[in-house]
């Protein structure tokens, strides 16, 4: 009796030390920012350069609204984030996608990724960056045939469009556009520069031949804020109105202005990311935006009595006057 | 000097009588509320500068909504005022009840109050069922897209297995410039948008076919809860459907899509 006894209390002594013991394995494994993931559940990382930037951060709100998964999100801006870091917080999550939201965010998520699925957008000429065969995105920007469409659309006067740039950097996509002008009845005339000193010049041989500026995105002719200014303030000397691919220049005196929709790109990558999910082919790795933001300043349209068709006017997302 | 005084009172009285009845013969100021997803404006403050500017020598308002259930709890509460809505959400108002909203007048474009929603695709395809799954750009919000698409795979005798995943697009040459470009492979627009396309670039417009036709949708209504009981509310009805026939009027008539008005007859 007093062996049984014995063997019992040993018994049960193992069992309560094995408890504890599992136990307090179980809860020191690495907590990450939620509960730790079912390894059957998806998880998409978003990795945000800075989410007190406006755009940033409603690309991720709208990503998100788009996508039924379990979302984790960094915010490059309120941590301090080194690779090492990130690497870990990636082991640890496991995520199925990585969205990436700028550059910052695409380089340092392209250094920890491997086989991840790693998505992006809101990066400035993506073509910069090294992309992985895992690698997909939305680009900045818009294909040249969107501001051609509006510019016809919106100023039937218009014929003749000019265009400063560099050939280092936009040759190919000068001629591609030419190419898109003569579908729409636009002749594109252009005046390439080597250097940011041979702007003004330039600027002065090609505005008495076109009816209006296209302002590309182009480092060389967009130097500086000086040389930006300068662009503008001898075009509307010559009354000449200057259309652009940014709303910023709106300040400066652009009468129209063309860029990607910061929404529509958050729901392209949701989409992007739904088909990866579901292991559906993906046709183009990188897509153009599908959305275009207008702007109009319809005082500068006065100011330059310019003609203008009304019709085109419910194309437009924001008038000035 | 008793008589006086007693002059004096009744004087006070019928005065302040006057007044009292005077107020309420001042009508309140109406108010235009406009509500329309469809509408590619998400910068109001143009719309509003316009009809401040449009409505400017009579006391009225314009108020615009980007919510819808903002809009409807506002609706709940206010039994005076004109309302700017498009013709499906009407709809969907009546079903929820708000049988006192009667439409006075209704959008139109080139004469027509109507116009009709078309899909395009870039490949040819046998019929829209085979683009169930698919990727469809579209200017109108999710669930009216989605009651387009059935409607149109309907017409053709089609029983859907799957939804059409819906990408939201701001404006109809955005939907039709993702099919074109890729993004898309279909593109839900107004006819009118693909006849825009067709004029300015011919050579795009070839590169589409047009797969299927919905019935046809009534442009936007400006609608007012019965009975009229304010003058305000019916001066701001004849001032909105005087718009065609001043410059600002017309201008604001080309933001939102349209050129004029047509009485709805009651």
């Amino acid at each position: 009796m007093n062996n049984i006894y014995h063997w019992h209390k040993r018994f049960i002594t193992k069992v309560i030390i094995t408890t504890i013991v599992l136990g307090t394995l179980i809860s020191c494994q690495p907590q990450s920012y939620k509960d730790s993931p079912k390894t059957d559940e998806h998880r998409v990382l978003i990795i945000n350069s800075d989410k007190s930037v406006e755009k940033y951060a409603t690309i991720q709100r709208e990503f998100k609204a788009e996508i039924a998964v379990k979302n984790i999100e960094m915010d490059f801006a309120s941590r301090e984030l080194s690779t090492a870091t990130l690497q870990k917080q990636v082991t640890s999550i496991q995520p199925t996608i990585i969205y990436a939201i700028g550059s910052k965010a695409y380089l340092q998520a392209s250094k920890v990724t491997k086989d991840t699925p790693l998505i992006f957008s809101s990066m400035i000429n993506w073509r910069r960056f090294d992309m992985g065969t895992h690698t997909y995105g939305i680009s900045l920007e818009l294909p040249a045939e969107m501001l051609l469409f509006m510019c016809r659309y919106l100023f039937p006067d218009i014929q003749t469009l000019g265009i400063l740039y560099s050939q280092h950097h936009n040759r190919q996509w000068f001629e591609h556009a030419m190419s898109q002008a003569e579908e729409v009845g636009i002749t594109l005339q252009g005046k390439t520069i080597k250097s940011s000193d041979e702007t003004a010049h330039a600027l002065k041989a090609l505005l008495p031949q076109v009816d209006a500026i296209w302002l590309i995105s182009d480092p060389i002719v967009l130097y500086d804020t000086k040389q930006v200014q300068n662009i503008f303030t001898e075009s509307a000397t010559n009354q000449k109105p200057i259309f652009a691919y940014n709303a910023l220049f709106i300040k400066y005196g652009a009468v129209l202005t063309i860029a990607a929709d910061i929404e529509t790109m958050g729901r392209q990558a949701a989409g992007i990311a739904r088909d990866i999910l579901k292991q559906q082919p993906i046709d183009e790795q990188v897509q153009f935006p599908a959305g275009s933001h207008i702007t109009l300043n319809l005082k500068k349209v006065h100011e330059y009595g310019m003609t203008i068709n009304h019709a085109a006017l419910s194309s437009v997302e924001r008038i000035i006057q | 000097m008793r008589f006086t005084m007693i002059d004096n009172k009744v004087g006070m009285i019928l005065l302040l009588l006057t007044l009292c009845l005077g107020q309420k013969s001042i009508a309140a100021p109406s108010s235009l509320y406009f509500y329309n997803p469809e509408s590619n404006l998400n910068d109001f403050r143009s719309l509003k500068t316009g009809f401040d500017n449009y409505l400017s020598f009579g006391t009225y308002k314009f108020q615009p909504f980007d919510n819808q259930e903002t809009f409807e709890q506002f609706l709940k509460t206010r039994k005076n005022g004109v309302f700017f809505m498009s013709s499906w959400h009407y709809q969907n108002l009546l079903k929820q009840g708000y049988v006192n909203l009667q439409p006075i007048l209704v959008g139109t474009l080139n004469g027509e109050f109507t116009y009709t929603k078309v899909l395009s695709t870039k490949k040819n395809i046998k019929n829209i069922g085979k683009l169930q799954g698919k990727r469809i750009a579209s200017a109108a919000n999710q669930d009216y897209t989605q009651k387009i698409l059935k409607s149109m795979a309907a017409q053709q005798n089609l029983k859907l297995n799957k939804a059409f995943k819906v990408l939201t697009v701001p404006k109809d040459i955005d939907a039709l410039m993702s099919v074109l470009f890729g993004m898309a492979q279909g593109a839900l627009t107004a006819r009118t948008s693909l006849t825009t396309l067709a004029i300015l670039n011919p050579r795009k417009y070839r590169l589409l076919h047009q797969q299927a036709e919905s019935q046809a949708i009534i442009l936007p209504l400006i609608i007012v809860y019965k009975p009229i009981t304010q003058s305000t509310t019916q001066q701001l009805l004849n001032m909105i459907e005087n718009m065609p026939n001043s410059p600002i009027g017309k201008e604001i008539l080309a933001m939102l899509g349209l050129d004029g008005w047509k009485k709805i007859l009651q």
